[in-house]
C-alpha cells in the first residue's frame, strides 16, 4: 500500500532517547534553584543501605555532576540510537533504555535534594526506602511510555518487494520451503580456546574467583563456534549452532530483496561475531560468501554463510509471496 | 540444505522430506557427519507437524542415511552416504516406473531378482 513518508523511524526514537534526559536535567535545574536557600553548603549526596546520608559534597558539584550524567546520557543514548538505526529491535530497547535511565535518574536527585532542604546538618539526612521504589517504578513507567513512543519500524517504509531482476527460487503456491544451513567460524572459537587459557593461567596465580570472568567469557566464544542459519516464511533467522537461543530474526515484510556477495570479516565490518556499522549490521562468522538482505529501511544485513544463493532465492520467492497475500501465507 | 515440500503432492509430506533429505546428500550439499536441522525446527520452519518430519527422519535411519541420537539430534552417517543416497533414489523411481506401467510389487521383485542373477 503506498503511503507518504512520516518523519524517519529514527528521528522519532532519538528523540524518544534525548528527551527524557534533557527534560530530567531541567526539571533537576529548577528544583535545584527553588530549595537553593535551604540547601546545606555541604550536601548529602549518598545514601546508605540503611537511608542515613554516607557521602557528602558541594552543592555546586553536586549540580554539574548530575547536569553532566544527564547530559552525557543524552549524548550516549542519542547516539546509540542513530548508530544501531540497521537493527529496529535493538534500537527501540536502547531508546526506551535512555528514557527509562534518566527517569530513574534525574527522580533520585529530585529526591535527595529534598531531603537536603530544609537539614541543618547534612549528616542527618534520611532519604527512605521508598523514594528507590518509586524512582524505579518512574523508570519503569518511563520505558514502558518510550517503547509506545517509538513505534513498529514498518512505519513510513514503503513495502516494496524485490525487483525484476533478483534471482528467484521456482515454487508453486502449493510448496512450502525451508533453507538451513550451519555457519562455522574459526576466529571466534580460537579466540575462545585462548581465552580460557589465559583463564587456566589467572586461576593458578591468582585463584579461582579471579578467574570466572574470563572462564565465562571464553567458554561463551567457545561454544559460538557456528550459527544456524535458516531461511524461510518467517525471513531470515540465525541461532547458536548448539541451542535455539538466543536468536536474531529479520522478517521477511523487513526484507526488501536478498541477495550473496563476499564479505571480508575486517575489511567490510573490522572483526568477527554480531557486527554493526552505519548502513549496515550482520553476523560475520567468516570471511567468504555471505547472505545480504536488502532491508525496507534501507540498510543491509548480512550473515556469512555457504550456498548463500541458495538462500537469497528462496527468500525473494517467499517475499513476493508474502506482498501477494499481507495476511501472509 | 532445501527442505521443499508440496501441499498437493499425492506423496506423503514426510516422504517428501525424506526425498528431500536424500536428494541433498545425493548431490553432496549435505556430507557425512553434518547435523540436519532439528525436526522441530523443520516443522516450524515448513510449518507442518513435528511428527510428520519425525516420520521422514526415521525413514532415512531405516534406509541407513543417517543416525538419530538422543541429543545429537539427526547425522548423516559416516562412509558411501552420496552413493547409497544416489541408490536410493534410483530405487524409488525404479518402483515409481513399475507402478506407472502397471507391475505388481511381486513382478518388480521378480524383475530385480532375475537383475541380480544375471549379474553375477
Amino acid at each position: 500500500m503506498p503511503q507518504t513518508r512520516r518523519p524517519s523511524v529514527t528521528a522519532r526514537r532519538t528523540l524518544v532517547a534525548v528527551a527524557p534526559p534533557v527534560l530530567a536535567a531541567g526539571v533537576v535545574l529548577s528544583v535545584f534553584l527553588s530549595l537553593r536557600d535551604r540547601l546545606p553548603g555541604r550536601m548529602a549526596t549518598h545514601i546508605g543501605p540503611g537511608g542515613h546520608a554516607d557521602g557528602f559534597s558541594g552543592q555546586g558539584s553536586f549540580l554539574a555532576v548530575t547536569l553532566g550524567a544527564l547530559l552525557g546520557y543524552a549524548v550516549l543514548f542519542g547516539g546509540l540510537t542513530l548508530w544501531i538505526r540497521t537493527d529496529p529491535g535493538v534500537q527501540r530497547v536502547t531508546a526506551a533504555t535512555g528514557g527509562a535511565v534518566a527517569a530513574l535518574t534525574g527522580w533520585l536527585v529530585v529526591a535527595v535534594l529534598r531531603a537536603n532542604a530544609g537539614a541543618d546538618d547534612a549528616a542527618s539526612v534520611t532519604l527512605p526506602g521508598l523514594q528507590a521504589v518509586l524512582a524505579f517504578a518512574a523508570a519503569a513507567v518511563c520505558a514502558a511510555l518510550g517503547w509506545a513512543a517509538c513505534g513498529r519500524a514498518e512505519e513510513g517504509d514503503t513495502a516494496s518487494g524485490p525487483s525484476a531482476a533478483a534471482v528467484r527460487l521456482p515454487l508453486r503456491d502449493s510448496e512450502a520451503a525451508s533453507w538451513s544451513r550451519v555457519s562455522r567460524s574459526r576466529a571466534l572459537p580460537v579466540t575462545g580456546v585462548l581465552i580460557l587459557a589465559g583463564a587456566l593461567v589467572v586461576a593458578i596465580t591468582a585463584g579461582w574467583a579471579s578467574a570466572l570472568p574470563l572462564l565465562a567469557t571464553g567458554a561463551l566464544l567457545v561454544l559460538l563456534t557456528g550459527a544456524r542459519v535458516t531461511a524461510d516464511r518467517r525471513g531470515i533467522t540465525v541461532t547458536p549452532a548448539l541451542t535455539s537461543w538466543p536468536r536474531l530474526n529479520i522478517p521477511l515484510e523487513r526484507i526488501a530483496e536478498a541477495g550473496h556477495r563476499p564479505v571480508d570479516a575486517f575489511r567490510d565490518f573490522g572483526g568477527w561475531g554480531y557486527r554493526a556499522r552505519p548502513g549496515a549490521s550482520g553476523i560475520v562468522l567468516r570471511s567468504g560468501d555471505a547472505l545480504s538482505a536488502r532491508l525496507t529501511t534501507g540498510s543491509e544485513f548480512v550473515v556469512t554463510v555457504d550456498d548463500a544463493a541458495t538462500a537469497a532465492a528462496l527468500l525473494n520467492t517467499l517475499a513476493d509471496r508474502e506482498r501477494r497475500t499481507p495476511t501472509g501465507g | 540444505m532445501l527442505f521443499r515440500v508440496d501441499h498437493s503432492s499425492p506423496v506423503t509430506l514426510g516422504d517428501q522430506i525424506a526425498a528431500a533429505v536424500r536428494g541433498a546428500i545425493a548431490d553432496g550439499s549435505v556430507r557425512s557427519g553434518e547435523r540436519l536441522p532439528p525436526a522441530r525446527e523443520v516443522a516450524g520452519s515448513l510449518g507442518i507437524n513435528l511428527h510428520t518430519v519425525l516420520r521422514g527422519y526415521q525413514r532415512l535411519r531405516e534406509e541407513g542415511l543417517i543416525e538419530l541420537r538422543r541429543g545429537r539430534g539427526a547425522v548423516v552417517t559416516a562412509g558411501p552416504s552420496p552413493a547409497r543416497a544416489r541408490l536410493t533414489v534410483q530405487a524409488r523411481q525404479l518402483v515409481a516406473d513399475a507402478r506407472a506401467i502397471g507391475l505388481s510389487d511381486d513382478e518388480l521383485l521378480a524383475l530385480v531378482r532375475t537383475s541380480l542373477t544375471d549379474g553375477t
